[in-house]
C-alpha cells in the first residue's frame, strides 16, 4: 500500500486533483457567497441587462449614441471602439516617436544624443499618472474657441479639441466604381514599370491625388473636404477630437515611446559592428547602411519587446477614466456597473474583451515577427 | 655556438596622453557638434532653443518664485508658488501619520535604504542578507503599521510617501514568493497545475492593473460572507502582490530557463528530488540572474502605486492633489505635479541606475 502511494504516476495524479478540489472547493465557496450577497442586496443576476437602456451620457464617441435610446450593449460597442480608436493611433504615434527618440540617441550630434537621454529618463521614471494630469492642466490652459490656434485655417486647436477637415464621399456606386476601376487599371500599369519601388509608390499615390482632385472640381463634387467652421461658440463640421482624447493620446503615447526608444536603441546597438563597418567599407552610405543592413537585423529583436509596449498601450485606455475619456472600463466597468449593480457580469465582460483585444493584438504582432525573422531556407 | 643576447630592460612608456589646449577642445567640439551642415544646423538650432528656453524657466522655477509667505496673494502671477509645497512638506512625506510615532516611518526609510548597500556589497554574508531580504516586510509593516510591542496605526491614517513606501515594499517583497511558486508551476510537469498557472499568468497580465484594483473595491465584498469587511489598504495590497506577481513569475521563468539542464540532471543523478533541486540549485542561480530585471519590475510597481489615487487612498499624488483641491491653493496643480514627478524620477533613476550596476557586477562575475 505504502508503495502504491509512493508510485510516482499516482503521486502526481493525487497531487493534481487535490489542487482541482482546493480550487473548486473555493470557487463554490466564493459563489454561493456571492448568490447570497446578491439575493440579500436584490440584485438579479444574468446578462439581460445588456439590453436594457443604459440611460447615461458617454462624452466622445465616433458612433451615434444617444443615451436616450441606447443599451449597455451600445455602450459596451461604444468603449471597445474607442478603446481601439485611442490603441490605433496611440500604436502608431509611439513606433514613430521610439524610432525618433532611438535615432537621436545614437546620434554622433553630443547635443541631439544627450538631449534625447534626458527626455527617456525623465519620462520613463515619471508615474504614467503624473504624465496625464500634467498634459491635462496643461490643455485646460488652451485658449477659447474664438482664439484657437489654427494651420492655415485647416486644423483647429482650442479648448474643446483638436479639429480637422473630413472627407465626405457624395458619389454614386457606378461613378465610385468608375474611379476605383480607373485608379486599378492605371496604378497596376504603374506598379509594372521597371523603375525603383519608391518611385513606383510615389506614382500610385501621385494617381490617387489626382482622381481625388478631378473628383472634387468635377461638377458633380464627388469628393469633398468638409472644413471645420467657426459658427456662433462653436466650430460646425469636420471631425473633433475632445481635449481628454488627445490629452490621454499625448501622454500614453510619449510615455510609451520613451519605453520603446530603450527596445530599439538597445536592438540597435545589438547589430554586430562588423556588419555596418564591412558595409561602408564597400562604398554604401551611412543612410543606405543603416536602412538595408542595421534595421532588418535590428527588428528581429525589436518585435518581441515592442510587443509588450504595444499591450501596455493598449492597456492604457483604461487611464482615461480619471480624465473623463471613456473605454471599455469607463462604459462597462464604471457607469454600467454603477447603475445596474451586476458588478460581476460587467467586470467577466471588461476582462473577458481586454483579453481578446491583446490577444489579437498579440497575434498580429506574431505574425510579424515570423515576417522579420531570419529566414534560413 | 651560443651568442649572449643582451636586451636592454623595456622602458615603461609614458600613458597616452593629449595635450588639452583650445585647439583640443575646439576639434572635439567640431567633431561632436558641427560633424556635417545638417549636424551644425541642429547644433545652432538646439543651442539658440535651450538659450531661449533655459533662463526662463530657471526664472519661472527659482529666481522669480515665491518661497515664503501665507496665502496665494504673496505669489507672483508669471512664477513658480512654491509656498503650498512648503508649507504641507510633512503633510506630504508622513501623511496624517501621528505626529509622536513618526520616528518609526523615518526608522522604516532607513532600513529599506540600508538594503541597497548590503545587495552592493560582497562582504555581507549570504545567509543574513537572505535573512534581511525576507524579514525587510515584516519589520516594515510592524514598524508602519503596528503590531509586536508597537502601538497600531489606523489605516486612514497612512498616507503621503509614507504610504507609497508602504505598498511599495510590502507588495514587492510578498509578491516574490507567489511569483516563483507560479513559474514553477508555469515549468511543471504535472499539466493541470501547468495549465492553472499558464491560465492565471496570461488572464492577468492581459487586464489593466486598473481593472482589478476597482474589483477589489467594489466587489471582494461580493464574494465575502456577510458581515465580513476587510480593510480598503489591505485589498489594494492584496490586489498588487497578486497582479504583480503574475509578471514577475514571466521574468522568473526566464531565468529558470536560463540555468542548464545539466545542472537539474546532476542533481537529479545525485539522488535530490525536486523540491531540493530547486531550493539549492536552480533557484540560487536564476534568481540571481533575475534581480536586474526585478528591479525594473520594482520600478514599475513603485510607479503603479499611484494608481491607488484613484480609489480615494491618499498616496503620495493623492495627498498633492487633495492640497490643491483646498479653497486657497486651488488651480495651481502644476506646481504640485512638477514635485510629484520630480520625487519619482529622483528615486526611479537611482534604482535604475544602481541595477544596472548589479547587473554589470553580475555580468563580470559569470566567466
Amino acid at each position: 500500500m505504502w508503495r502504491l502511494i509512493h508510485h510516482r504516476k499516482i503521486k502526481d495524479l493525487g497531487l493534481q486533483l487535490l489542487m482541482l478540489l482546493a480550487l473548486g472547493t473555493l470557487l463554490v465557496y466564493l459563489t454561493s457567497n456571492a448568490i447570497y450577497n446578491m439575493g440579500a442586496a436584490g440584485i438579479t443576476s444574468g446578462f439581460d441587462f445588456l439590453f436594457d437602456k443604459s440611460g447615461y451620457d458617454i462624452s466622445y464617441s465616433l458612433i451615434d449614441y444617444d443615451p436616450k435610446t441606447a443599451s449597455h450593449m451600445d455602450a459596451w460597442i461604444v468603449g471597445v471602439i474607442n478603446t481601439l480608436a485611442f490603441a490605433i493611433l496611440a500604436i502608431v504615434l509611439t513606433t514613430i516617436m521610439s524610432l525618433m527618440l532611438a535615432v537621436m540617441r545614437l546620434s554622433s550630434n553630443w547635443l541631439v544624443a544627450k538631449l534625447s537621454l534626458f527626455v527617456v529618463e525623465y519620462i520613463r521614471n515619471v508615474p504614467i499618472l503624473v504624465h496625464i494630469f500634467i498634459w491635462y492642466s496643461m490643455s485646460l490652459l488652451l485658449p477659447s474657441v474664438k482664439a484657437a490656434f489654427s494651420l492655415f485655417d485647416v486644423i483647429f486647436l482650442s479648448n474643446r479639441g483638436l479639429m480637422f477637415p473630413t472627407i465626405e464621399w457624395n458619389s454614386s456606386v457606378i461613378e465610385t466604381l468608375a474611379m476605383v476601376s480607373i485608379v486599378l487599371v492605371l496604378g497596376g500599369l504603374i506598379a509594372r514599370i521597371k523603375q525603383p519601388k519608391r518611385y513606383r509608390l510615389m506614382g500610385i499615390l501621385a494617381l490617387v491625388a489626382v482622381m481625388v482632385v478631378i473628383a472634387e472640381l468635377s461638377s458633380v463634387k464627388g469628393i469633398v473636404f468638409v472644413l471645420p467652421e467657426l459658427k456662433g461658440f462653436n466650430f460646425v463640421g469636420g471631425m473633433t477630437l475632445p481635449p481628454e482624447f488627445f490629452t490621454l493620446l499625448i501622454a500614453v503615447s510619449t510615455y510609451s515611446a520613451a519605453h520603446g526608444s530603450e527596445v530599439v536603441r538597445g536592438s540597435i546597438m545589438s547589430v554586430a559592428k562588423g556588419q555596418s563597418e564591412a558595409a561602408l567599407a564597400m562604398g554604401a552610405k551611412p543612410a543606405v547602411v543603416m536602412h538595408k543592413i542595421v534595421i532588418p537585423q535590428a527588428l528581429r529583436s525589436i518585435v518581441p519587446p515592442m510587443t509588450s509596449v504595444y499591450i501596455n498601450v493598449l492597456k492604457a485606455a483604461a487611464l482615461g477614466s480619471v480624465i473623463g475619456f471613456m473605454d471599455i472600463m469607463g462604459t462597462m466597468g464604471g457607469s454600467s456597473l454603477n447603475i445596474t449593480g451586476q458588478a460581476i457580469e460587467c467586470m467577466l465582460i471588461v476582462m473577458v474583451t481586454y483579453t481578446l483585444l491583446n490577444l489579437c493584438l498579440a497575434f498580429g504582432m506574431g505574425h510579424i515577427n515570423r515576417k522579420v525573422q531570419f529566414q534560413e531556407r | 655556438m651560443s651568442e649572449l643576447v643582451s636586451v636592454s630592460p623595456v622602458e615603461e612608456r609614458a600613458p597616452f596622453s593629449v595635450e588639452k589646449n583650445l585647439a583640443y577642445y575646439f576639434k572635439t567640439a567640431r567633431r561632436n557638434l558641427f560633424n556635417s551642415p545638417v549636424d551644425s544646423v541642429l547644433t545652432i538650432i538646439l543651442l539658440v532653443a535651450l538659450a531661449v528656453c533655459l533662463p526662463k524657466a530657471v526664472d519661472w522655477l527659482y529666481f522669480s518664485a515665491v518661497f515664503i509667505g501665507e496665502n496665494r496673494n504673496a505669489c507672483h502671477p508669471d512664477a513658480a508658488c512654491w509656498i503650498p509645497i512648503i508649507n504641507f512638506v510633512d503633510y506630504y512625506i508622513y501623511g496624517p501619520y501621528p505626529i509622536d510615532e513618526r520616528w518609526r516611518v523615518d526608522s522604516a526609510f532607513a532600513l529599506g535604504v540600508l538594503a541597497f548597500p548590503m545587495l552592493m556589497s560582497k562582504k555581507v554574508p549570504q545567509k543574513l542578507l537572505m535573512a534581511y531580504v525576507l524579514l525587510l516586510p515584516a519589520v516594515i509593516w510592524f514598524l508602519i503599521k503596528g503590531g509586536v510591542g508597537f502601538t497600531d496605526i489606523s489605516t486612514t491614517a497612512l498616507g503621503g510617501v509614507t504610504l507609497t513606501y508602504f505598498l511599495g515594499i510590502i507588495a514587492m517583497c510578498l509578491s516574490l514568493p507567489v511569483a516563483i511558486l507560479l513559474a514553477l508551476g508555469r515549468k511543471s510537469r504535472l499539466p493541470i497545475i501547468r495549465w492553472v498557472c499558464i491560465l492565471y499568468i496570461e488572464l492577468v497580465r492581459a487586464v489593466p492593473v486598473l481593472t482589478f484594483l476597482f474589483m477589489a473595491s467594489l466587489m471582494l465584498q461580493l464574494f465575502l460572507p456577510g458581515g465580513v469587511t476587510v480593510d480598503v489598504l489591505f485589498r489594494i495590497l492584496f490586489v498588487l502582490i497578486f497582479v504583480s506577481a503574475a509578471y514577475k513569475a514571466e521574468i522568473i521563468r526566464g531565468a529558470i530557463q536560463a540555468v542548464p539542464v545539466g545542472q537539474v540532471e546532476a542533481s537529479y543523478a545525485m539522488g535530490c528530488g525536486y523540491w531540493k533541486t530547486m531550493a539549492y540549485v536552480v533557484m540560487p542561480q536564476a534568481l540571481r540572474n533575475s534581480v536586474p530585471a526585478l528591479i525594473t519590475n520594482f520600478i514599475g510597481l513603485f510607479k503603479e502605486t499611484t494608481l491607488v489615487m484613484i480609489l480615494g487612498l491618499l498616496e503620495l499624488m493623492g495627498v498633492v492633489r487633495a492640497t490643491f483641491e483646498n479653497v486657497e491653493w486651488v488651480g495651481m496643480h502644476t506646481e504640485g505635479m512638477l514635485v510629484v514627478s520630480f520625487f519619482f524620477f529622483i528615486i526611479c533613476f537611482s534604482i535604475a541606475q544602481y541595477g544596472a550596476l548589479l547587473e554589470r557586477r553580475i555580468k563580470s562575475t559569470k566567466h
